[in-house]
């Protein structure tokens, strides 16, 4: 009997159901726009952000196509530079990040025994900011004024002289408005992480997914707001004429370095929640404690300082001073000792195990690969001599894809995998998942390594074709049947998602016999997650609760309003109760008057006003002490 | 070690200072080697003053070495021993303290390496 049955067993179903009226969120289709409890708001952070991963394979499949053949006019070139630079603000904005932070905001609080996040409304206002604003750019596109400068729009290429028409004016406006998406999500967590732990987890008992989310969350309250304030100053480059980024009276070289002192960290608060994950995946699968858990954390938190010092490594041919680019040799080369640190570890706790080949392994073992193969040419490029040969060539569109699709969609797919069961209450199929792992793996090399040499060969990035005499034809048509192949894989995951659904195994509580909280209650978890916050008695819980008869929990949280424990910072010791707030439709009705105020900045000075007086009203709306009112006449009467 | 019970000295602002400063003061150090340095390379081709990329390196590695020298202070008082998994105040103390003690080593380590091409490198090369 798992820890969750036995507390089904010997509770009242009265406070069952006390319980669950006062945490529901609301059905039906209006009251849809008012959930703000976690599990629902990272479930359409997760569903969203696959949404638009498919978008950004569709574009990437386009591309492709345009560049099977040479001298091919499948696309014109402004079509093409459009669909690049879409594909690329789809998988780094209204891709990796959102989902990375859907699990992040689904998971977390499981995992750390509560009831939800620290600030429910604003994670519901996240969401709709950033659907807004994906819903946003892509409606760019289809009206055919997506910004066709690339994902970076470097100026002087971006600016009003040379990219004339709303595309960039939409890229600069959209970008800042979406990073208040990520910005209030980090806080969240960082807060939820810090004072939401159950009892017993200390510091050095926190599970690896929980570290290295609060390592990414710290860098996206660094690195977000640069790129929030450069993106603004190109807004007003070209808006009232501004030079902040003007050769001679600005310095376009100063957009280069906001833009990378965001852009490089980046990678990194995609990256590393996919360690995270790769953790909890092995632990599961291998059944036995990880090897090396404070060198593990110490790796995270590393690569978390360490990546905001390696921005200018994509700017050596800019040409800066040899020694400044120097230091930057230096930082992006020591960066490999964490990733190295943390590859043996996991290496370690796999040697001399009998792990489950189960699916979520699969994509963590291809992960291994294909990461190992991306950090090898990532030192390669560290070096300025090197970089320099292969700058803005295939060689690099190879490094980033095996680091960002090895080192976080491989993960990602694996977590899918592993969380789904939880998200859902059914597993997915392992035949299905397999099939789907070997063909993403074979379709991702066949697809993308051939690109090294492409690139090598001299091939520059970013050219909607290429002539045929420079022969690169014969290799390009490989890499465009085989992102194909890399396609069908994925797809495959998707059927999968869909088909396990109805057609699933029921999956009970933890199907994996894992460790960490998660699986301590109902899948999929009922809307407060647990009963009873649980206490922790070691780095690893669930297999803690099974050693013991009795399993300490924590009571006196009232069962009759939303109400969350808080416990210290480092200890874990319970401090004080915290009331929630409950459904409601201001978060909605904030993030569309912001909405209002940054997009309408696009067409007419006038609406920043507009959006403000708006944003006001809501945020009036939205902090109205209507609850403590009605609280005071309860207590009254 | 003089010190009295670690679990008390671990639950007061003293010993906690110094193991957040354990943890952070050497990455503080690196981060002020790389912006300041990186700053200073025009600066430095215009004045001929190499030695203030030096004197710049020596400050923030006496910086990453007052962390390190908290965190080992505070790992002597946890108890010097490898972290364990226990909930306890000196557990979580020793975690946080070793973690201190290597951060502050590699921290030590990048800014060497960022210090090292100024040996070979003119600051006006471009």
């Amino acid at each position: 009997m798992t820890s969750h049955e036995r507390i089904q067993a010997i509770d009242s179903s009265e406070e069952i159901r006390l319980l669950t009226e006062v945490w529901r969120s609301p059905p039906g289709f209006f009251g849809w726009f008012t959930h703000v409890n976690q599990t629902s708001v990272g479930k359409r952070f997760i569903i969203t952000g696959f949404v638009f991963f498919i978008l950004g394979g569709v574009l990437a499949l386009l591309m492709r196509l345009q560049l099977a053949t040479p001298e091919n006019e499948f696309l014109n070139p402004d079509l093409y530079n459009q669909i690049f630079t879409m594909h690329g603000i789809t998988m780094m904005f209204l891709f990796a990040v959102p989902i990375m932070e859907g699990f992040a905001i689904y998971i977390i609080p499981l995992m750390l025994g509560t009831r939800d996040m620290s600030f429910p409304r604003l994670n519901a206002f996240g969401y709709y900011v950033y659907l807004i604003a994906g819903a946003a750019m892509y409606l760019s596109l289809f009206l055919g004024m997506a910004p066709a400068v690339g994902w970076f729009a470097y100026p002087p290429l971006a600016d009003a002289k040379h990219s004339p028409g709303m595309g960039v004016d939409f890229y600069a406006t959209v970008v800042t408005f979406m990073e208040i998406s990520a910005l209030v999500a980090a806080v969240e967590l960082i807060v939820t992480i810090f004072k939401q732990r159950a009892p017993g987890m200390s510091l050095n008992r926190m599970p690896l997914f929980v570290w290295s989310i609060l390592v990414m969350s710290f860098m996206i309250v660094f690195a977000m707001p640069p790129l929030m304030v450069t993106s603004i100053m190109l807004a007003l480059d070209r808006t009232v004429g501004a030079h902040f980024f003007t050769p001679g009276s600005g310095d376009p070289l100063l957009w280069q370095h906001l833009f990378w002192f965001f852009g490089h960290p980046e990678v990194y608060i995609i990256f590393v929640p996919a360690l995270g994950m790769i953790s909890s995946i092995i632990i599961t699968f291998t059944r036995r404690p990880i090897f090396g858990y404070t060198a593990l954390v110490l790796s995270l938190v590393a690569t978390g300082f360490i990546g905001f010092g390696l921005w200018v490594h994509h700017m050596y041919t800019t040409g800066l001073p040899h020694l400044a680019a120097n230091f930057f040799t230096a930082a992006s080369s020591m960066i490999a000792i964490p990733s190295g640190v943390q590859v043996f570890c996991w290496l370690a706790s796999l040697w001399g195990t009998r792990p489950r080949f189960a699916t979520p392994l699969l994509y963590v073992l291809g992960f291994f690969f294909i990461f190992v193969i991306g950090g090898l040419s990532g030192v390669m490029v560290a070096s300025v001599p090197f970089d320099t040969q292969v700058h803005d060539t295939y060689f690099l569109v190879a490094h980033f894809h095996y680091v960002l699709i090895g080192g976080a969609v491989f993960p990602l797919f694996g977590g899918l995998y592993y969380w789904y069961p939880k998200l859902t209450g059914r597993l997915m199929s392992e035949g299905l998942g397999k099939a789907s792992f070997w063909l993403t793996f074979i379709g991702f090399n066949l697809t993308f390594f051939p690109m090294h040499y492409l690139g090598l060969q001299g091939m520059p990035r970013r050219v909607y074709t290429y002539l045929e005499p420079l022969g690169w034809g014969d290799l390009n048509l490989f890499v465009s049947l085989s992102s194909g192949l890399l396609a069908v894989g994925f797809l495959a995951t998707f059927v999968n998602v869909f088909r396990s659904l109805k057609r699933g195994r029921p999956a009970g509580d933890n199907p994996w016999d894992a460790d960490s909280l998660e699986w301590g209650t109902a899948s999929p978890p009922p809307p407060y997650n647990f009963r009873y916050i649980p206490v922790v008695m070691g780095r690893y819980p669930l297999w803690e609760h099974l050693k013991n008869q009795e399993v300490p929990v924590v009571t006196g949280i009232r069962s009759d309003r939303r109400e969350l424990l808080v416990t210290s910072l480092l200890d874990a010791h319970p401090e004080s109760r915290s009331k929630m707030p409950g459904p409601t439709v201001w978060p909605l009705l904030l993030a569309l008057a912001v909405g209002i105020g940054f997009g309408g900045f696009i067409f007419h000075n006038i609406f920043p006003v507009v959006g403000f007086i708006l944003s006001f009203i809501a945020i009036v709306g939205w902090f109205w002490p209507r609850q403590l009112a009605r609280e005071a006449r309860e207590e009254s009467s | 070690m003089e010190h009295r019970d670690p679990a008390d000295y671990f639950m007061h602002p003293k010993g906690i200072a110094a193991l957040w400063a354990g943890l952070l003061m050497a990455p503080l150090a690196w981060s002020l080697h790389l912006g300041i340095g990186y700053a200073l390379v025009d600066w430095l081709c215009e004045s001929g003053h190499g030695m203030i990329y030096h004197l710049l390196t020596l400050a923030t590695l006496l910086i990453a070495a007052g962390g390190l020298y908290l965190a080992w202070h505070s790992w002597r008082i946890a108890g010097p021993q490898w972290p364990d998994s226990g909930g306890d105040p000196v557990s979580r103390s020793r975690f946080m303290a070793l973690s201190g003690l290597m951060l502050s080593g590699f921290f030590t380590l990048v800014i060497i390496a960022q210090w090292l091409p100024a040996l070979f490198l003119d600051p006006c090369a471009k």
